[in-house]
């Protein structure tokens, strides 16, 4: 059967069945219920998915056709299972097996549309109603209700396909305004408008979580997204015709929902403010807004709306892509990088890096390859010691390993930054950081202390402390990220 | 000039958020709380 949301959820109930939560109370998405709901289950340190069978749609209405499910981001367990390595493997490993994934990439096929499920209802012209579907309104000050999972293009000239997460506020029945961020897509778009074209577009709002994961691959241009879609699942990634613009833009096929349309030449639109992933609200605009008119829409009986909140919880299908990315230029730079972390709503433009150190000047080498991509900001170089998913070790090698006047660099405003970083004292360009906090080579250095390796193996924790009375121990959390 | 500016909705008098490049474009303001569309020059106030 091949990969889709509804295979996930069967995934998750035999390995997780305590963190599928089903929730047969009416709710209301458009007016907070869901947000409310996921922040009092944050704040207990819980993320199960939530399935929500009777949210209302934009209407106001129970949206019999469909349900919402939330929370399929969240956590590294889950993100395992979606990638389907064992529970034993670590951040940084799963960082690995993200790259090995987005270089074994797999062509898609394409199928009928009759064996396509999410053709089961297709909607066109006047039957087209996004008020239809239950639509979240995600923060306090968004705009209005907001979509936030990825969108399809095709480059005009090449035919390659893209992928990429653009919030779009939904402005009508058949309307939204695309924030489109100076990425691929934008560039993709702005060829279609300086030859005065509509840009055909889809959007999936359900799918596998390695479908997401492969949509966040953030490499070069002529890359087809699709293929990296396909070694993010391990499996050709299935497209049947779009109904808009039939072979010319091809559209998952095992999607829970997918809408499409096209973005108008010329068109701009104001859109926001939205509550974005840095935890700030991103302020209304419009200079990269465009309208996205929508034209069908395309679901499974029973389809099943997806969205996210940020920054909500660790978010291992957006942030582990991005580590492998990273991971794949620093070590470019210095073999000797171990690990890489950007993950968290704390690690929002700051990049952690971990390296067996080989030469002085191999840390700076090192952070000068991360700030070259995305949106870093700060970078932090470490030892391999130290675990770079964990802010303890972070906070104490800082703390340790640095004199600040030598190994704190403070860049100028040379960066392209992001929008959403509301520092920015420029509309947006960002100056820099970077922090070596690791050992010198040149001079001795205080060891860390320890207990002798032999000491650990001889004593057993079991023949000391009995497993009845370590069982009630309560753990002491002083750490703050999972 | 930093990345926000808060602007005054006219008819709800709520505050929301906005890109200085909102200032001078000659798009309107969408006030998020009441749904009021409404020009730069009819807010009653605009910080920056």
């Amino acid at each position: 059967m091949p990969k889709s949301l509804r295979t996930f959820l069967e995934d998750c109930r035999r390995e997780i069945p305590n963190e599928i939560v089903h929730v047969n109370k009416e709710v209301d998405p458009a007016h907070y219920d869901v947000t409310a709901i996921i922040k009092h289950l944050g704040a207990l340190k819980k993320f199960p998915i939530l399935i929500f069978d009777r949210p209302l749609n934009l209407h106001g209405k129970p949206s019999s056709d469909f349900k919402l499910v939330m929370n399929c981001e969240i956590s590294q367990r889950k993100t395992q299972i979606a990638l389907g390595v064992p529970k034993e493997t670590t951040r940084a490993q799963m960082a690995e097996a993200c790259l090995e994934r987005e270089e074994q990439r797999i062509p898609p096929t394409i199928v009928d549309k009759k064996q396509a499920p999410v053709k089961e209802v297709v909607k066109t012209g006047s039957d087209v109603d996004l008020f239809e579907l239950p639509i979240m309104r995600h923060h306090y000050m968004d705009g209005g209700p907001y979509i936030v999972l990825s969108t399809i293009t095709k480059d005009r000239q090449s035919g390659t396909y893209n992928v990429s997460y653009h919030r779009m506020e939904v402005k009508g029945k058949n309307a939204t305004a695309l924030y489109a961020s100076p990425r691929h897509l934008w560039r993709i778009y702005r060829d279609y408008e300086a030859n005065k074209m509509e840009t055909p577009v889809a959007t999936v709002l359900g799918h596998h979580p390695a479908y997401h994961m492969g949509a966040c691959y953030s490499g070069a241009f002529d890359v087809s997204e699709y293929e990296v879609i396909g070694g993010y699942l391990r499996e050709p990634l299935r497209l049947t015709p779009s109904e808009t613009f039939g072979d010319d833009l091809l559209i998952p096929a095992d999607a829970e929902i997918v809408i499409e349309g096209a973005l108008i030449p010329g068109k701009r639109v104001v859109e926001g403010p939205f509550g974005e992933a840095p935890g700030y609200l991103g302020p209304q605009r419009y200079t990269t807004c465009v309208e996205y008119q929508v034209r069908a829409i395309n679901y499974r009986k029973g389809g099943m709306y997806q969205s996210v909140i940020t920054p909500e919880g660790d978010k291992p299908w957006m942030d582990l892509p991005r580590e492998g990315a990273f991971l794949r230029r620093c070590r470019e730079a210095v073999p000797g990088v171990t690990a890489v972390c950007k993950f968290g709503r704390h690690a929002q433009y700051n990049i952690f890096i971990a390296m067996k150190k080989m030469s002085e000047g191999d840390p700076g080498r090192a952070a000068a390859a991360a700030l070259s991509f995305d949106h870093a900001k700060n970078v932090f170089v470490f030892d391999d010691d130290i675990d770079v998913y964990d802010p303890t070790d972070i906070l104490w090698a800082l703390a340790t390993r640095v004199q600040p006047h030598a190994q704190v660099s403070i860049l100028q405003p040379l960066f392209r930054g992001n929008f959403l970083d509301p520092s920015l004292m420029d509309e947006i360009k960002t100056s820099g950081m970077i922090i070596d906090a690791t050992r010198p080579l040149d001079r001795p250095f205080s060891p860390v202390s320890k207990c002798p390796d032999e000491a650990m193996a001889r004593v057993k924790l079991e023949d000391y402390i009995p497993g009845e009375v370590l069982q009630h121990i309560p753990t002491d959390r002083t750490t703050y990220w999972s | 000039m930093g990345q926000t500016i808060e602007v005054t909705c006219p008819k709800c008098q709520k505050v929301f958020v906005a890109n200085p490049h909102m200032i001078g474009s000659g798009m309107d303001f969408h006030c998020p709380f009441c749904d009021t569309y409404f020009p730069e020059k009819d807010s009653p106030k605009i910080r920056k």
